[in-house]
């Protein structure tokens, strides 16, 4: 495999991959073999055989640099292949990568901004490990510099609206009207809105919204970025840091939003971080006078049901493989299904991408979204962000 | 089978109890569960590397086969391509696909390795495969009138079939069988034999009728039409290779499989004698009704390990390359239980087969009595 990631990735390649997908022989392929497409599966192995980033079927992204910068934090700087089709400030991707032999995905938000990614063909990651957490700890650990991973294009709403803002002044999102961007960070919930606060400083040109940054994390030391963002507040006129240590001062309340908000009706908010501390903000923000529209969540990491599961064990009986299934105190209908070795579908787990599906034909159901009961008439159940708060019939499991 | 008679203490409840009492039986049961639990526990990268070497040199024998084919200039390359087309459908049939359909690989989160959307290159839909061997032959194996992978509704392999005189033509139709196993395979769950006795009717059986027409000519297309045309003129030497590679790989696939569960030791069993089976008797069972052959490592890996038939049918979702090692613990405790482990050279396997074909060709009476044969139906000891 060459390692020279620095030579363009031959322009070939983009166009075998165009090829790939139109000629002919693929329609024959995809028609005349097996539903999985054997031709396409053959031409894809020799490609790979060749180089594994050339893989047509999946994103290989390589892995150029891996960084720490902070104790229990890992910024990976990868490369995608040329036919990602790149993102906007405070999307995420699907990350994908193999331990022990199985392979496991998880979604990340990119943290440099698109201006970065067109000038150095790079995106970065930045994952904070979690205890007993599966991948963030791999990514950590094991990952390393050349390695492959696999990536899925840039997905989700949380973002503001850069093209309106350059190109199209008469649109009527609410976003346009902002003359201040207020960002809202609790621990790695930074990431996303790095990648924004970035790229509004490159589109300078183009729009001069405030921007206004308030992070908290539990110390200077747990805070990721904090560096780099504090000499970008420096730098820049219209760009405020408040940084909030929390093991010193406590959370961050409602009541302090105050002194940020200066013209609630003009100010829009991004909010990402724990969900309490988005839940919180964004009652602030609302009691400061912002509307539902100028407010922006991104609900990463489903939140732990309000409703605690009643007295006892709960059981759940999946009728597809005739298992019943104890409860075993706060888990998603997903991970007790993993649990039981039922190897579900997954993708984002964390409610957004509805890869995992099931039907719940008895029983009570709490969506950690909303924290609130799922109505019996809603058809399909998310069981990322499910849980039990009764005994339980599962059927037809995705 | 001398080793049976230790175990014959006394009881009465199920006929498993021959061979073991209960409290034997469930303590010979959690042996297995254990051995199992203790493999799966095992299982990762090592497998997952296995695999996708298995599936590289596939790839690699089906590319530089059909190539061969193609374009050889005389008959020593025409004849090392079909050589190796062969083996690439038999390494895709057995140690891939077979093993990939029951699970083994499944916690690989590898949507190219999963059980349900697996397609593999033979006739028979996976779909129809996963039903009749996953579910129907596994579950039920060599139960008579269950599993009708016994003998698949064209050869008597017992005396519960009473004989008729076109069973003294059997040893024709195992050939026919062989030459065509893939189309035997694929209509298996034509279920033809109670079609023919008016059990079910044809009507009931055209879902499966699309499912399999639709894969076979997509087969047939591949094999026998898409790629000869793309010899153009050379189109006839290439129909010619692929058939004889889709012929290697059916001798090949028959031979292996009636070696797993019709040689003379091979034990038989009435449905009455497996109702309320516990998980003891249903290893028991599994393991009685299966025989292995012992060779080099490239014939377990040709045979998708179902050398070790009696592990396969033990613990079918398995990652099969493991059946080897778990061999060893198997025998063990077939040693401290007193059940027999059937294995012998694969010479000796496939010619104890032939005899078993040949022998029920014969009426009963003519038949000439074997003291070791425990085929015969009900599972005493002998």
């Amino acid at each position: 495999m060459s390692t020279n990631f620095k030579s363009n990735e031959s322009r070939l390649m983009p166009m075998i991959g165009m090829a790939w997908t139109y000629t002919w022989l693929y329609k024959l392929g995809e028609y005349f073999w097996q539903h999985s497409g054997q031709l396409q599966d053959y031409v894809n192995f020799v490609l790979c055989e060749a180089d594994p980033r050339w893989d047509q079927q999946r994103m290989a992204a390589q892995i150029i640099k891996k960084e720490h910068p902070t104790a229990d934090s890992t910024t990976l700087w990868l490369k995608p292949p040329a036919k990602w089709q790149g993102f906007k400030p405070g999307q995420y991707v699907k990350f994908e990568c193999d331990i022990n032999g199985s392979r496991v995905q998880r979604c990340y938000s990119l943290s440099n901004s698109p201006a970065d990614f067109k000038q150095t063909g790079l995106i970065s990651i930045t994952v904070k490990a979690i205890p007993s957490g599966k991948v963030s700890n791999h990514v950590k650990d094991h990952l390393a510099e050349s390695e492959l991973v696999y990536l899925s294009h840039a997905q989700g709403e949380f973002s503001y609206q850069v093209a309106s803002a350059q190109k199209d002044s008469t649109s009527e999102q609410p976003n346009d009207l902002a003359s201040h961007y207020l960002f809202l960070a609790g621990g790695s919930g930074i990431t996303p809105i790095k990648s924004m606060i970035e790229q509004l400083i490159e589109d300078r040109t183009f729009n001069h919204p405030k921007i206004t940054l308030v992070y908290t994390a539990q110390t200077e030391a747990d805070a990721i970025y904090l560096e780099r963002l504090t000499s970008l507040a420096k730098s820049q006129a219209d760009f405020d840091l408040h940084f909030h240590a929390s093991q010193e001062h406590g959370f961050l309340t409602a009541k302090q939003l105050s002194q940020w908000i200066e013209a609630p009706e003009t100010t829009s908010a991004f909010i990402c971080g724990p969900s309490e501390f988005m839940d919180s903000m964004s009652n602030g923000l609302k009691k400061h006078g912002l509307s539902n529209e100028q407010i922006q969540i991104e609900r990463f990491g489903a939140a732990k049901p309000a409703i605690k599961s009643t007295k006892g064990k709960l059981t759940t009986y999946f009728e597809p493989t005739d298992q019943t299934l104890i409860n075993k105190g706060e888990q998603s209908l997903l991970e007790m299904a993993e649990e039981a070795g039922l190897n579900p579908k997954y993708g984002c787990r964390a409610g957004i991408c509805h890869e995992c599906k099931c039907k719940r034909p008895a029983g009570e159901l709490i969506d950690a979204q909303t924290g609130e009961a799922i109505p019996h008439d809603q058809a399909h159940i998310q069981p990322c962000v499910t849980y039990a708060a009764s005994d339980l019939v599962i059927n037809e499991w995705n | 089978m001398n080793s049976i008679l230790k175990n014959t203490e006394l009881a009465t409840t199920t006929s498993f109890n021959h061979w073991m009492t209960d409290k034997q039986l469930e303590a010979f049961g959690k042996e297995l569960t254990a051995l199992r639990e203790e493999t799966l526990k095992e299982v990762g990268q090592e497998d997952a590397d296995y695999i996708r070497s298995i599936i590289r040199k596939q790839r690699v024998c089906e590319i530089s086969g059909r190539a061969l084919i193609h374009f050889s200039m005389n008959p020593i390359t025409w004849l090392a391509g079909v050589g190796l087309l062969s083996v690439s459908k038999i390494m895709e049939n057995m140690e891939i696909g077979h093993n990939v359909m029951h699970g083994q690989y499944d916690w690989m989160n590898d949507p190219k390795l999963n059980s349900q959307t697996y397609e593999w290159d033979t006739v028979c839909d996976s779909e129809s495969w996963r039903k009749t061997h996953n579910y129907e032959h596994h579950t039920y194996t060599n139960i008579l009138g269950k599993d009708r992978d016994y003998g698949y509704a064209v050869l008597r392999l017992s005396d519960d079939t009473p004989w008729k005189p076109r069973h003294l033509f059997q040893f024709i139709n195992y050939g026919l069988l062989s030459v065509f196993f893939q189309w035997g395979v694929g209509l298996h769950e034509l279920e033809s034999e109670r079609i023919r006795r008016g059990e079910i009717k044809i009507k009931d059986k055209v879902p499966f009728l699309k499912r399999i027409g639709k894969k076979a000519s997509r087969q047939v297309l591949k094999d026998y039409i898409i790629f000869p045309a793309l010899a153009g003129p050379f189109a006839l030497k290439v129909l010619a290779g692929n058939a004889m590679a889709n012929l290697g790989r059916n001798l090949w696939a028959s031979t292996i499989i009636f070696c797993g569960h019709f040689t003379q030791d091979a034990h038989t069993f009435t449905q009455e004698e497996c109702e309320n089976e516990s998980q003891g008797a249903w290893y028991l069972r599994q393991m009685l009704g299966s025989s292995n052959f012992t060779g080099g490592r490239w014939l377990h890996i040709m045979s998708g390990h179902l050398s070790y038939q009696i592990e396969h049918h033990l613990f079918p979702d398995i990652p099969a390359h493991r059946y080897p090692k778990m061999s060893l613990k198997v025998k063990e405790i077939c040693d401290k239980y007193g059940v027999p482990y059937n294995t012998n050279s694969f010479g000796k396997q496939y010619l104890s087969v032939l005899k078993r074909v040949l022998q029920y060709s014969l009426p009963d009476k003519k038949r000439p009595l074997d003291k070791n044969d425990n085929s015969a139906g009900p599972l005493l000891p002998s």
